[in-house]
């Protein structure tokens, strides 16, 4: 309709306001979808977290917390499980491979896990991608270490860096083993799982370290140096968990019974995406009440945009009047009315989207190296596009309330022209 | 250009037997029995401020209704007709000028003059007859006296009587048979509300439309073919 010729003019008359509107318009839809963008990511990176593992069998506890400590290398084992355990699980029939992990020590604020070099082969992640090593190699002697990217970055080491692991999982820690001084074998390629912040070094390493601490604080007279532990016969006896692998896909719930029924100690074994599925379920609260927010701050963006055209309604009433007398009817003036919350909401949301990809194309490596989420720059998703849809359809229903405000008034105003 | 003219009377504008109040508890603001204007005549309708005149504008462009009577323009019975079609009736056939604040501050002159054409259809085929909507808009424009460098201008830029002279122009855009004015000259000297009756009434001629004229400046009733009281007619509020 050629009423809608008179929007833009119209608009631009009063742009300091409409700009101010559509400002709050923009920043709020930019809001809105990288909350979006930043969920979909930290739970795309979650869920990737491990893959190609079939169970995590550890001592028995709950399955979130056996996939906490496990895997995400948050809070501590309450018990640990034989080893003489894990090697008869190990030998299970429908076992392919397994992987046995120890944890509970810590190297300034990272998770030392002693495991085997199986685990560089074995353990998988996000579509089943194996673990790279941006330089060096696993280890091979017992005083090497191979750190994940974030350890390296964070703490400046390559191969060839000597490094010290502390005794308990706490950033600072007075007891440290400075006598068994580790070299770094390896450093892993970023993989955006908590690999990244993990210390690896093997079974037999952790036992080393322990040497002399069996009753948790040096006792004297019996500390080994270095050297020693390298002669001394040293196996594990007991781990905090293991993952497997089986041949036969089958297999696995077979395994998990026997796992579950185990006599010689209470074990547990959980598949992994089950698991994950609970645990991120937890998570999902803090999720949702984001996404809450995020949709408050659109409304309240909207709701700015009906009060700056209902401010904007009584100075209008001449145009309006002005407009009637030259032949526009109602219908004209709501359809302006209408037209000019449209372009306003449609210009907002066009900002919104351009902002958003500003910001995360500047901010998109600071929140990777700060918080471990890699934010992908992609395009939106249909699920996007349906909160845009929501967002332009809610502008458009706000604008129809001086839309109807004006038809009425320009109805009762008849052709008096009012103040 | 014909005109269609009321059958009965030969008259542009007939009223007959009409009451409005503005809401239906209050009071009656007009109470007309008879009121015709002919073909071409120029109408001068004076009365006290309040007495109804710009509701009676109102009424006869249909866009309010009558509580009672019957309002013919241009051989158009308004309470025939809906409201959508009033609405229309209007943009095709009358031009208004109102007291002040005639124009959509933010559009040009040009614009404003040719903004009647986004309604009516008709008065656009009518405006373009000889010449482009601008073309047209401009001529209208210099004839009432216009500089030729203001036509691009903001409306909001003009003094009160160059606005006033824009609404004219505006008015006659399109040749509508009937002009209404409110109280056009009521914020112009003397000297400017004489030049701009007179040059309302060449443009008029020039158009063929008929005029109504409100006014309660009485030293202007004399330039007019007939002046009316509106407190002759109306007898609303006189005690029976
Ligand atoms: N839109 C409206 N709604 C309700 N009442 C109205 C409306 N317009 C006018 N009135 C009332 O109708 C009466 C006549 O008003 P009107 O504007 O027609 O007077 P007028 O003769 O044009 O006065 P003036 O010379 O001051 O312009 C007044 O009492 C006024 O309060
Ligand atoms: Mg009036």
């Amino acid at each position: 309709m050629k009423i809608l010729a008179l929007t833009f003019p119209s608009l631009w008359n009063r742009k300091f306001t409409v700009l101010l509107t559509i400002l709050s318009i923009a920043l709020s839809v930019a809001l809105l979808l990288g909350v979006e963008k930043i969920r979909t990511s930290a739970r795309a990176s979650f869920s990737s977290t491990i893959s190609g593992t079939d169970l995590i069998i550890g001592a028995r506890t709950g399955p979130v917390q056996l996939l906490l400590y496990s895997v995400f290398r948050i809070g501590n084992a309450t018990n640990n499980m034989t080893w003489e355990s894990y090697q008869d699980i190990a030998s299970h029939k429908s076992v392919k491979w397994s992987v046995p992990l120890s944890l509970g020590d810590s190297h300034r604020g990272y998770a030392v896990l002693g495991t085997t070099s199986d685990y560089f082969e074995h353990y998988r992640y996000g579509r089943k991608q194996q673990l790279e090593f941006a330089s060096g190699e696993p280890f091979d002697d017992l005083f090497h270490a191979v750190v994940g990217s974030e350890v390296a970055s964070a703490l400046g080491y390559q191969t060839g860096s000597e490094i010290v692991v502390a005794h308990g999982t706490g950033s600072v820690s007075f007891a440290n083993h400075k006598d068994k001084p580790f070299v770094v074998s390896g450093v892993l390629e970023r993989t955006g799982t908590p690999v990244d912040r993990t210390v690896h070094v093997s079974l037999n390493a952790i036992e080393a370290i322990h040497i002399g601490w069996e009753s948790g604080a040096p006792q004297a007279g019996k500390q080994v140096s270095a050297e020693d532990a390298r002669k001394m016969e040293l196996h594990p006896e007991a781990i905090t968990a293991f993952l497997v692998g089986v041949k036969n896909k089958i297999g696995i719930f077979q395994l998990q019974r026997a796992v579950n029924e185990y006599r010689e100690e209470p074990l547990l074994a959980v598949l992994p995406g089950v698991a994950l599925q609970e645990l991120w379920s937890l998570i999902g609260v803090a999720e949702k009440a984001l996404v809450a927010v995020s949709i408050c701050v659109v409304l309240i963006g909207l709701v700015g945009m009906l009060t700056a055209i209902l401010t904007s309604l009584n100075e209008r009433r001449r145009e309006i009047a002005i407009l009637r007398s030259c032949g526009a009817r109602p219908g004209h003036v709501f359809t302006l009315f209408i037209g000019e919350a449209v372009v306003v909401t449609v210009t907002g949301i066009a900002l919104g989207i351009g902002l958003l990809y500003l910001v995360l194309l500047a901010t998109q490596p600071i929140i990777e190296s700060k918080f471990g989420l890699y934010v992908g720059i992609s395009g939106l998703t249909p699920y996007d596009l349906t909160l845009l849809g929501i967002v332009f359809v809610a502008g458009a229903l706000i604008g129809a309330v001086p839309a109807i405000l004006a038809y009425r008034r320009s109805l009762a105003d008849g052709l008096t022209l009012r103040i | 250009m014909t005109q269609n003219v009321d059958p009965d009377n030969g008259s542009l504008v007939a009223v007959d037997s009409l009451r409005f109040s503005w809401n239906a508890d209050g009071p009656t603001v007009l109470e007309i029995d008879q009121f015709s204007i002919a073909v071409g005549e120029r109408v001068f309708l004076r009365g006290a401020s309040g007495s109804g005149k710009t509701t009676l504008l109102s009424l006869l462009g249909g866009v309010v209704v009558p509580d009672a009577g019957h309002i013919t323009v241009s051989g158009q019975s308004l309470g025939a007709i809906g409201r959508g079609e009033r609405d229309r009736f209007r943009a095709d056939n009358i031009g208004f000028i109102f007291q002040m604040f005639n124009l959509v501050p933010y559009l040009s002159l040009v614009q404003n003059v040719a903004l009647p054409c986004r309604f009516s259809a008709s008065r656009y085929q009518r405006a373009t007859a000889s010449n482009s909507l601008e073309a047209e808009s401009e001529r209208l424009l210099l004839q009432l006296g216009l500089p030729q460098d203001s036509m691009h201008r903001k409306a909001s830029d003009l003094s009160v009587g160059q606005q006033q002279r824009v609404a004219a122009a505006r008015a006659l855009l399109g040749s509508p048979p009937l002009i209404i004015a409110d109280e056009p000259t009521s914020a112009l000297d003397a000297d400017a509300r004489e030049t701009f009756v007179s040059l309302l009434f060449d443009e008029c001629e020039r158009a063929g439309s008929t005029l109504l004229f409100v006014s309660h400046d009485r030293s202007l009733a004399t330039l007019f073919d007939r002046s009316v009281d509106l407190s002759d007619i109306n007898t609303a509020g006189e005690v029976a």
